[in-house]
């Protein structure tokens, strides 16, 4: 396992522009390694850590912690790690991107869910929390075949899905957090 | 807990059940109502606002969310589905893959050509919910050419959605688009169906 980021790496990480700081902050997929290396970096630079040190360079620090807080939220969570590399790749999604990336096959499963979701039973949610985090995995797995393949159309199409997939996660979690 | 009113953020769904069940229903869209409100009054606290000894947090409330809009979503309108098999309806399934939502809208078209009865399902935010809402009424008694003409400028003037909203309203102007397109695809095959009959009786 590599030494992903020494404190030096960090610092100059954090000054990078954020969208190049995932890009060094990368651990592989391996959320173990991403989030110790988090840590690592977090009690190198965290402002709490740092009282006595001066007001600027605790203001430096507390803007640099920020940056890598960012960095690893969205490289932690698939669907915002898939949509910042199309960023990266010059291909992003567009707000503006209706349903024709999809097509009414895949749109119409979303409706589906969401209307599921909204009468279900706990029994019937943990079901739907299932199924969802499989298709979730299916959906990461094939992305990775994209990107490492470079088709971005289909990269495009499946990060898409994803968006729609992860708010049926979120949806179901603040269903079940409400109970 | 609180946060910035986005799409990401906030969900409201539409359901007809919501308006017709008495039960937890009612009171879980009410949360959700208040959950969007209360976001933009924790910004006020934070913030210390006041100003003319009008307190700040009504205040705050009272300008960021329109009266139109509040109304399209508190009472919206037109909730609900049609048999998208019907020859005569319309259906135009849209989303946004930026925060996951999706919009249907199905409208029907009676024998004078006009629009007789417009529906909608909106998973989404509230500007998404108030857009659907809105343009199932504005749709209504229109021909189809006039609802081609569908603007959604027009939409988010009446609920003066603020820019970072508008992308709601484009969702909404799409939906109409693609209802059109459904019902003009099915009319079209229809009528070459019948030509076939036609064809094949005088053969």
């Amino acid at each position: 396992m590599p030494a992903v980021v020494s404190a030096h790496c960090a610092h100059s990480l954090a000054q990078e522009p954020r969208s190049t700081a995932s890009a060094r902050l990368d651990a592989g997929d391996r959320n173990s390694q991403l989030h110790s290396a988090y840590k690592r970096v977090m009690s190198e630079f965290h402002p709490d850590r740092l009282g006595h040190k001066s007001a600027s360079d605790q203001a430096d620090a507390a803007s640099h912690t920020a940056a890598v807080t960012h960095a690893y939220t969205v490289i932690s969570r698939p669907h915002l790690r898939a949509k910042h590399l199309l960023e990266l790749r010059g291909r992003p999604l567009d707000e503006d991107e209706g349903g024709d990336l999809l097509g009414a096959e895949f749109l119409m499963e979303v409706m589906e869910s969401r209307e599921a979701i909204e009468s279900a039973t706990s029994a019937q949610m943990s079901k739907l929390r299932e199924v969802n985090a499989r298709r979730m995995a299916e959906v990461s797995a094939a992305l990775r075949a994209a990107f490492d393949e470079a088709q971005l159309d289909d990269a495009r199409r499946l990060t898409a899905q994803l968006q729609y997939l992860h708010k049926i996660e979120s949806e179901i979690n603040e269903r079940t957090a409400v109970e | 807990e609180s946060h910035v009113c986005g799409c990401t953020q906030h969900t409201a769904s539409t359901d007809f059940r919501l308006r017709t069940d008495t039960s937890a229903e009612p009171q879980h869209k009410r949360a959700r109502v208040e959950t969007m409100l209360s976001s933009r009054l924790n910004v006020a606290l934070r913030n210390g606002l006041s100003h003319n000894g009008v307190p700040a947090v009504a205040r705050l409330a009272r300008r960021s969310y329109h009266e139109n809009i509040i109304d399209h979503y508190e009472s919206p309108r037109n909730v609900g589905s049609m048999d998208k098999n019907d020859p005569n309806v319309g259906t135009g399934l849209v989303g946004a893959p930026a925060c996951g939502d999706v919009m249907k809208l199905q409208m029907r078209v009676g024998k004078d050509g006009k629009i007789e009865e417009a529906v909608f399902k909106t998973f989404g935010c509230g500007s998404a919910i108030a857009s659907s809402s809105f343009t199932t009424e504005w749709l209504k008694g229109k021909d189809l050419d006039e609802c081609a003409q569908i603007k959604n400028s027009v939409i988010a003037a009446h609920l003066k959605l603020p820019p970072v909203k508008l992308h709601c309203s484009m969702l909404a102007e799409d939906a109409v688009k693609a209802a059109i397109k459904d019902y003009q695809a099915k009319t079209k095959k229809a009528a070459g169906e019948t030509t076939l009959e036609v064809a094949s009786a005088s053969a």
